[in-house]
């Protein structure tokens, strides 16, 4: 019914799921987690009770492995659950009920689990693994994607493709006017859906990214003058404006005072289109929500 | 930036939120809810922490207006934000700072409130407003859905369409009853978000919820012969039992919610005879 990835990134300490069904809307009931406690995936015959108390379980301190048994403990269904974790101390655990439809299974390594069922074989999770493995070091969000699409294209869930979603959850709580998530894509109900994930991730990036402050011009000079060219700004006043174009993009989170950030003179420049082109080609850019 | 419904539907006790933006992902940014709590669509220059903070203040009893006062007095961004919330009991509030980008504005109506942001006008949500109030009886997701296509229909966005959401909380509501959210439905990146939404509001309906029991259909020996033949078409039996090969192929389908043995669901039916002539085609 459906595969997903369990995973920590080891960079930034942010937890996150990816999971692809043909069931709709898969994005609303798989994944689970809290900012700097967990994250955990319920799949085939699942049960909600196993997302809300497994976040109870991970708040109590417990380790993937005995959350797992608790969950599973007394549950008559248990041998038609499946459940991926990765705990506040990072250590996973992957569950596959012995009679979940076939294929069913899971693996775990470092930081990380897969799990799936219904699926077209065990080369499902293992492409997903494998992929995940190799992107150490990329933007996470990019990596839980491209590992989703590794088990797609290695066969995925054997009766057909239907819905996707990655969610990745902070290290630590958010202060003040922020959420726990600095990642939330959800693909309800498409013919490739984890290749429309995909493509929403660039996405992702540019609108709800960080600026780079080390990189970013000083809004005088010659910066100012492409600034204005590009805005085809009417007064010398330039950062009203920059502020305003930046609101109608979406770009506000991308604003420093007094600076431009590179990217956002990239879209002034060459526009939305051609920015979200080269991200999406280029080795992934620096700057991704934080 | 974005138009939005908040309200609660005392025919069905359920709470909900329906939002519609240019930008990506709305869903997952601007509706928050649970149920006997109330629901809270936080937006503009969003504050997101309104949206699990409203609905914590919810939960401890506090009413809407309550509600807006303590989030909005507390934040020295007040003027760039919007704010709609539904208390436990069914009353409205809402908050729009006076630095909201133009068209700006919101009003409630009994248990319902209705905001936006950088809108052509306020006709907007006066259309949103009066499609809400003409489909009662309708499922409350449907009410909400009508509202943001009305809302789109009035103008909109003065920027564009991107994405829209439609977010409902009933106690005891959800797939495998064991959970509060009833629909939680979103299109994060589309040229046409809305009759996209739509799409998923009636794919949402014939995936969990339960068959009106006035329309099942008895499965007779000439009914069964016919589900029987397309079954085995499809690759279920005829080794395995009748209502083996039945549960089988509801299962891979995934409506489970709508099986009733002996019976079969005409919608169900409907999926199934059109699955083998696509087979066939």
């Amino acid at each position: 019914m459906t595969y997903s990835i369990v995973a920590v990134d080891p960079a930034t300490g942010a937890r996150g799921v990816a999971v692809a069904s043909k069931a709709l809307c898969v994005g609303a009931h798989v994944p689970w987690g809290r900012a700097g406690l967990g994250a955990l995936a319920t799949q085939a015959w699942h049960d909600l009770r196993y997302g809300w108390e497994g976040l109870a379980l991970l708040e109590e301190g417990l380790s993937a492995a005995s959350i797992v048994q608790r969950l599973t403990y007394g549950d008559d269904d248990a041998p038609h659950r499946q459940i991926g974790i990765v705990d506040r101390n990072n250590r996973v655990a992957s569950y596959t009920g012995s009679r979940c439809m076939p294929w069913a299974g899971g693996m775990c390594g470092a930081g990380y689990a897969v799990q799936g069922n219904i699926l077209s074989g065990p080369q499902v999770v293992e492409a997903m693994a494998a992929k995940f493995e190799s992107m150490a070091g990329e933007p996470f969000v990019h990596r839980l994607v491209q590992s989703l699409l590794a088990g797609d294209e290695a066969g995925g869930d054997r009766r057909g493709r239907q819905s996707a979603a990655v969610k990745v959850w902070r290290a630590e709580p958010a202060h003040k006017t922020d959420v726990d998530t600095i990642g939330d894509l959800r693909v309800d109900d498409a013919v490739r859906p984890v290749h429309e994930l995909a493509r929403l991730v660039p996405r992702l990036w540019l609108d709800y990214g960080t600026p780079l402050p080390k990189t970013a011009l000083p809004l005088s000079g010659s910066t100012a003058k492409r600034v204005a060219t590009a805005l085809k700004a009417k007064s010398d006043d330039l950062e009203p404006e920059l502020i305003r174009w930046a609101s109608e993009l979406n770009l506000e989170s991308r604003l420093l005072p007094g600076r431009v950030d590179l990217t956002v003179l990239e879209v002034l420049e060459s526009g939305v289109e051609a920015t979200l082109d080269r991200a999406a080609a280029a080795t992934p850019p620096e700057g991704w929500p934080a | 930036m974005t138009f939005s419904i908040v309200a609660f539907e005392p025919e069905s006790e359920s709470w909900g939120v329906a939002v519609a933006s240019k930008c990506l992902a709305v869903g997952f940014a601007v509706p928050w809810g649970g149920a006997r709590a109330g629901a809270v669509a936080t937006q503009a220059l969003a504050n997101l922490s309104y949206g699990p903070d409203g609905v914590a203040l919810l939960r401890s009893g506090r009413s809407a207006s309550e509600v807006v006062k303590t989030l909005v007095s507390a934040d020295k961004l007040a003027s760039h934000r919007q704010l709609g919330v539904v208390d436990a009991k069914g009353h409205a509030a809402n908050h729009t700072g006076s630095d909201c980008l133009p068209w700006a504005g919101g009003f409630t109506d009994g248990d319902v409130s209705l905001q936006g942001n950088i809108l052509t006008g306020e006709q907007v949500l006066k259309a949103m407003h009066k499609a809400y109030r003409a489909s009662t009886g309708e499922t409350l997701q449907r009410r909400l859905l009508h509202a943001i296509e009305a809302g789109d229909a009035a103008g909109g966005d003065r920027r564009g369409r991107q994405s829209a959401a439609v977010r409902v909380w009933r106690e005891g509501a959800a797939y495998g009853g064991g959970m509060d959210v009833a629909v939680d439905l979103r299109v994060d990146d589309s040229p046409a978000p809305i009759p996209e939404l739509a799409r998923l509001v009636e794919l949402h309906n014939l995936y969990f919820c339960r068959p009106d029991p006035e329309t099942l259909i008895e499965i007779d020996s000439e009914l069964r012969r016919e589900i029987t033949a397309a079954l085995s078409k499809l690759g279920y039996g005829p080794e395995k039992d009748f209502r083996d090969a039945l549960a089988r192929w509801i299962g891979t389908e995934n409506f489970e919610e709508r099986d009733v043995p002996g019976k079969i669901d005409p919608l169900v039916l409907d999926h199934l005879r059109n699955q083998v002539g696509a087979v066939h085609a």
